[in-house]
């Protein structure tokens, strides 16, 4: 177990120097900051030039609108003088009563070239609806949700699995790795090598959610998520936030588990090409076992309920589809707890034949071993 | 001791080790040499466990060395090979804590090996910043650090200068003094010849022979003798003696700068009738040498595996 220990530190340590990775990284985390941050800042800044915004009320409906939100309003005696007003921009805009053409005792809104949306809103009748059979989850969640997690998953799984494929290759090429069987049983690298990689995805994910998390605070979205009234709450369509963050959290236990599923196929895989020039085309088919269920999600054929009930089910979809249909709220959690059983005997599964791929082929070098061969063959 | 035994592996349809037997002493430098292809390598891999036997036991000190049992084997791969960018002290650290050291020994080990090698002042420099000689030192520093009990060498001394050979058969010798047993390749029959005690001599997968260095040279001596008589001394004679084969003599003289060279006589005799030479070269003035003509280790070699 110590052995496991030295060899995932050497490899964190490793990949933590390496100037590219960082730079990889940081550039995420500064987008995830940015994404979260800047909407806020920009919003906030144009709400403060329009805190109250300035219009001109004839006559008696100075009094009338005196006490409308948002507003300042400011008296004037004719229609005459309120267009004045707007025309040198003293007011954005003025209210008068009637005026030609208009319904008995409407309201006429004077403006230069655009009346302002907030004024037009606030002077219109809204029906009050009642739905009798409310979605759970609005339909923006319904589709930002599967996007944000399977881009998350997606890249997180990409980057980390391909890092731990090219150190694998990096120590056959450089044939350190004689040295290190002849000290180490093979198992305990591979172990080493997927667990500093899991460690790693895990924290960069944190430093994503951090990250967007301060940006959301920076930027002043934060409180307009927990503000019933702002509009990413209206968004969330009224989602409890304890709800999401359930589905979150079985999020990550289904993304870990199949952090490692991906990273030792691709590390068994990996085991059986000499070049890092190869590595690419030997991982091509775990990439596909991850694009296909990705590529499914993010089109419309991913929002048939059907079609997400079974990805929710298959384990190299399963990390996607079912924290999805926990989000959308139709999903039991037993029915989670059987997709995570399956996914965690297909990972078993997976480690046991990375192990022989990566123990009858590490030292092979030279041409590609087939994985048929690397399989068969014992030591 | 290391004990070798029956030790078969084949690659297909080729047999590249066939029921291979030696043994390795405690303290003693024992070389292994054979063509390319003999299965030198075959052999040493399966004894660190990286490759294993179809059949056939390797024992340390009376135990079986099951894999990866014993992880306290220092081992030197044909194919050289560390991490590239990291740097050679903290990658000394890295191999010897892997093998089991706590992190103060490893420190206080690889930092007394890389001032042994020389490397000191390169320690913290990656691997890929050295010069091949100095990789090739850090490589056996990686075989060393941690202290191991037997020592596996493939080819140590290939790609180092001469300067860079004395220093590392220093360390062998001395790593062989503290009583460990080392077995090591090499091509170069010349260096192998000035420090192996023992020998294990393996062609086409099969040992050829194996013993004390200077016991299968004393084997392979036949009945040739060697007569060094003074630089000026007339030696026709011994041309004419009777029971003598091949005899040929390298008359000597003065040598460029001063130093002048013995005349030398060789020649094939049963051992009564090299006394008798020895004899009458006494009689004609004083004798230099005279001894029974080993061979070098080439000419062992080329016997054994013909």
């Amino acid at each position: 177990m110590n052995r496991v220990r030295l060899v995932t530190r050497r490899e964190i340590v490793t990949q933590a120097r390496s100037k590219a990775f960082m730079i990889g990284t940081g550039v995420m985390v500064l987008v995830a900051f940015a994404a979260t941050a800047l909407p806020g800042l920009l919003s906030r800044g144009d709400e403060d030039g329009d805190d109250a915004t300035k219009i001109a009320a004839v006559g008696d409906l100075a009094d009338q609108l005196g006490g409308l939100e948002g507003f300042e309003v400011v008296a004037a005696d004719s229609r005459a003088e309120a267009e004045r007003a707007v025309r040198d921009g003293s007011v954005e805009a003025a209210v008068a009563v009637g005026g030609q053409g208009g319904a008995a005792g409407g309201l006429e809104v004077i403006a230069e070239d655009e009346a302002p949306a907030s004024l037009v809103a606030a002077l219109t009748l809204v029906p009050k609806v009642t739905l009798l059979d409310p979605p759970k989850v609005n339909e923006l969640v319904r589709q930002v949700a599967p996007a944000v997690l399977a881009v998350v998953f997606f890249m997180v799984v990409m980057m980390y699995g391909q890092v731990a494929a090219q150190n694998t290759v990096v120590e056959k090429q450089t044939r350190v790795i004689e040295i290190l069987l002849a000290t180490v049983p093979a198992r305990v690298l591979l172990a080493g090598k997927i667990l500093s990689n899991a460690v790693l995805a895990l924290a960069t994910v944190a430093a994503l959610l951090l990250a967007g998390g301060l940006g959301l605070a920076v930027g002043g979205g934060l409180k307009s998520l927990t503000d019933p009234g702002s509009g990413l709450a209206r968004a969330l369509g009224g989602v409890p936030l304890g709800e999401l963050g359930g589905s979150l959290a079985w999020f990550m236990i289904f993304f870990m588990v199949a952090f490692v599923l991906f990273s030792s196929l691709m590390v068994g895989s990996a085991a059986t090409v000499s070049r890092l020039e190869e590595v690419s085309s030997v991982l091509t088919p775990t990439m596909i076992l991850a694009m296909v269920p990705y590529m499914i999600i993010m089109t419309p054929l991913g929002r048939s309920q059907t079609v997400l009930g079974w990805l929710s089910y298959i384990p190299f979809s399963s990390p996607i589809a079912m924290p999805v249909r926990l989000i959308l709220g139709d999903t039991a959690w037993w029915e989670a707890l059987a997709s995570l059983i399956i996914l965690v005997v297909t990972t078993g599964l997976a480690i046991a034949l990375a192990g022989k791929l990566y123990e009858n082929s590490i030292l092979r070098t030279g041409a590609r071993v087939k994985f048929a061969d690397a399989l068969k063959s014992a030591g | 001791m290391l004990e070798v035994s029956d030790l078969s592996r084949s690659f297909g349809s080729v047999k590249a080790l066939d029921q291979v037997s030696f043994t390795v002493k405690p303290g003693r430098l024992t070389g292994f040499v054979g063509s390319n292809g003999a299965g030198k390598t075959t052999a040493m891999r399966i004894i660190m466990g990286v490759l294993s036997a179809d059949s056939g036991t390797i024992s340390y000190q009376g135990r079986p060395v099951t894999r990866r049992v014993d992880s306290t084997f220092g081992y030197m791969p044909e194919e050289r090979g560390l991490y590239p960018k990291m740097g050679i002290q903290e990658q000394l650290v890295f191999f010897a804590e892997l093998h089991g050291l706590s992190k103060a020994q490893a420190t206080a080990g690889a930092a007394r090996l890389l001032e042994r090698l020389g490397l000191s002042q390169r320690a913290k420099d990656p691997v890929e910043k050295l010069s091949l000689g100095n990789q090739q030192r850090a490589q056996i520093a990686a075989a060393l650090v941690h202290n191991p009990t037997v020592l596996i060498l493939d080819e140590p001394f290939s790609g180092l200068d001469p300067l860079a050979v004395d220093t590392v058969m220093e360390v062998l010798k001395d790593f062989a003094a503290s009583g460990a047993p080392i077995l090591f390749s090499s091509h170069q029959l010349d260096v192998v010849e000035r420090i192996t005690d023992d020998l294990v001599i393996i062609a086409g997968g099969q040992i050829k022979a194996t013993g004390a260095t200077a016991a299968l040279q004393a084997q392979h001596a036949g009945s040739r003798y060697r007569l060094r008589l003074a630089p000026g001394a007339d030696a026709s004679w011994a041309t004419a003696w009777r029971g003598l084969t091949e005899v040929s003599v390298t008359p000597g003289g003065a040598g460029s700068g001063g130093a002048a060279s013995d005349t030398v006589v060789t020649f094939g005799a049963t051992p009564d009738a090299a006394a008798d030479v020895l004899r009458q070269a006494l009689t004609f003035g004083p004798v230099e040498g005279f001894e029974r003509d080993i061979p070098s280790l080439a000419q062992v070699f080329k016997e054994v595996i013909a």
